[in-house]
């Protein structure tokens, strides 16, 4: 079965998104890409607190549980080790990193407490700062108008505190998975989807009114059809790609029946819509922690592994 | 209180064999496979491509309970092939396919940083 090996292709990629297509595969392998990807990529996050102050208006748990869910740069997380995989006895530098946070406030003016007060301590995994809010961004061409301010990313807050009030605490980050805990997973979205083949049948258009081209075209709501005033006639755009299988387009055909030839069933049958067998496009969206093609190459090296693990077991036992 | 622990959904507690296999006493060339601390990720993954296989008369997975890490896979076999042999040369596939995979996504990144710069 060497030839009928799957092929990947990537559509678009950029730090926190990236959308291949993925095929010749089988939906099994489109669903283990993507139960991996949410369950099964190491990533690092905040799993033991320490708490010395805290007279915030959350308990110390709510903290705690706020702590764990922010994401922190986790790049490096192949130079750690698990914590029970490792030789230490406890915890050591090379299962874990501290991260401290101590914060009074002084003022009369309520201050937010952000993930960016927390000092890591080490500079390896460090919580996320987003660089699109840092970056200056334009928007529509080159109009100066449009060009939005930069504003810093302030981080996630964790707690807003009033004056007197105090936060200190000790945080220890670890390596992890999703399957243990969701905090640990590496993406906020990952889907992966069938690709539609739309094919319009044009003798049958042809017999429309021009009126009534118009109307098909616009019932779809994910606009796939287009209806050219010149050519008249109605055409597929982008070979169909944002069809939501939706149907709505053979719903009108049904209703054009019903007006032009009562009882038959013809204009239902105006576009034929399948999906393509064996292909699939997986996106996915990263939370910040990871590089979105980052996560789909660990993805990939564990289903991999998975595998390689019973196989081993297979050799070594028996035979 | 009474939740397990989340890391024996992955962790192979000691003396557990991950692999273990039981021939059908009544059905010829019927096997049933136990593949422990795996879930549907790998049952669906292995019984897709077994059911690919033209030697395979029947293959099925089921995880018998949520609480349990461990997933049963059942192959039968026209009397040519074995159930292991079976599920050695799914194994062997898949972890072909998986790494000419992984090399293709590994060159169309480089090929990406390449053009585009360091985006990340």
């Amino acid at each position: 079965m060497a030839s009928n090996h799957p092929t990947i292709e990537i559509v678009e990629v950029d730090k926190d998104h990236i959308k291949f297509s993925l095929s010749n595969a089988d939906s099994s392998l489109a669903n283990a890409l993507r139960r991996v990807i949410i369950s099964e990529v190491p990533t690092m996050a905040i799993d033991l607190v320490e708490i010395h102050a805290n007279s915030s208006v959350l308990h110390d748990e709510f903290v705690a549980h706020r702590l764990g869910l922010i994401p922190l740069d986790s790049t490096n997380v192949g130079q750690f080790n698990y914590t029970r995989e490792c030789s230490c006895n406890r915890r050591c530098a090379l299962c874990s990193v501290e991260l401290r946070l101590d914060f009074k406030c002084e003022g009369e003016q309520t201050v937010n407490v952000t993930s960016s007060m927390l000092y890591s301590e080490d500079d390896r995994v460090v919580p996320v700062v987003s660089q699109d809010m840092a970056r200056p961004t334009r928007q529509n061409g080159d109009d100066d108008d449009d060009v939005v301010p930069e504003v810093e990313d302030t981080g996630v807050l964790i707690v807003k505190l009033q004056e007197g009030q105090k936060l200190s605490l000790r945080a220890i980050a670890k390596k992890g998975v999703g399957k243990e805990h969701a905090k640990w997973s590496p993406v906020s979205c990952v889907e992966f989807q069938e690709v539609p083949e739309v094919v319009i049948n044009q003798d049958l258009m042809a017999e429309l009114e021009e009126a009534d081209k118009e109307e098909w075209a616009a019932s779809c709501p994910s606009k796939v059809f287009r209806y050219d005033p010149v050519s008249r006639q109605v055409e597929v755009v982008e070979n169909g790609r944002a069809c939501t299988f939706c149907r709505e387009c053979t719903l009108k055909g049904e209703l054009l029946d019903t007006r032009i030839n009562p009882g038959e069933d013809r204009f239902a049958k105006l576009v034929r819509i399948t999906s393509k067998p064996k292909e699939y496009i997986i996106t996915v969206e990263s939370c910040g922690t990871l590089p979105a093609a980052d996560i789909v190459q660990s993805a990939l090296a564990v289903i991999k592994e998975k595998l390689s693990n019973v196989q081993a077991e297979m050799n070594g036992a028996w035979q | 209180m009474n939740e397990p622990e989340r890391y024996e959904l992955f962790v192979l507690p000691e003396g557990v064999e991950k692999l273990s296999l039981e021939k059908d006493t009544k059905v010829p060339n019927a096997a049933t496979f136990t593949i422990q601390c795996e879930d549907h990720t790998l049952g669906n993954l292995l019984r897709m491509n077994l059911l690919e296989n033209d030697k395979v008369l029947f293959a099925g997975y089921k995880i018998p309970h949520p609480l349990e890490n461990y997933l049963l896979l059942r192959i039968q076999t026209v009397p040519e092939s074995t159930p292991s042999a079976a599920l050695q040369q799914a194994l062997s596939d898949l972890v072909q396919s998986v790494a000419v995979l992984e090399e293709t996504f590994k060159e169309q990144m480089s090929g990406i940083k390449s053009r585009e710069g360091t985006y990340l």
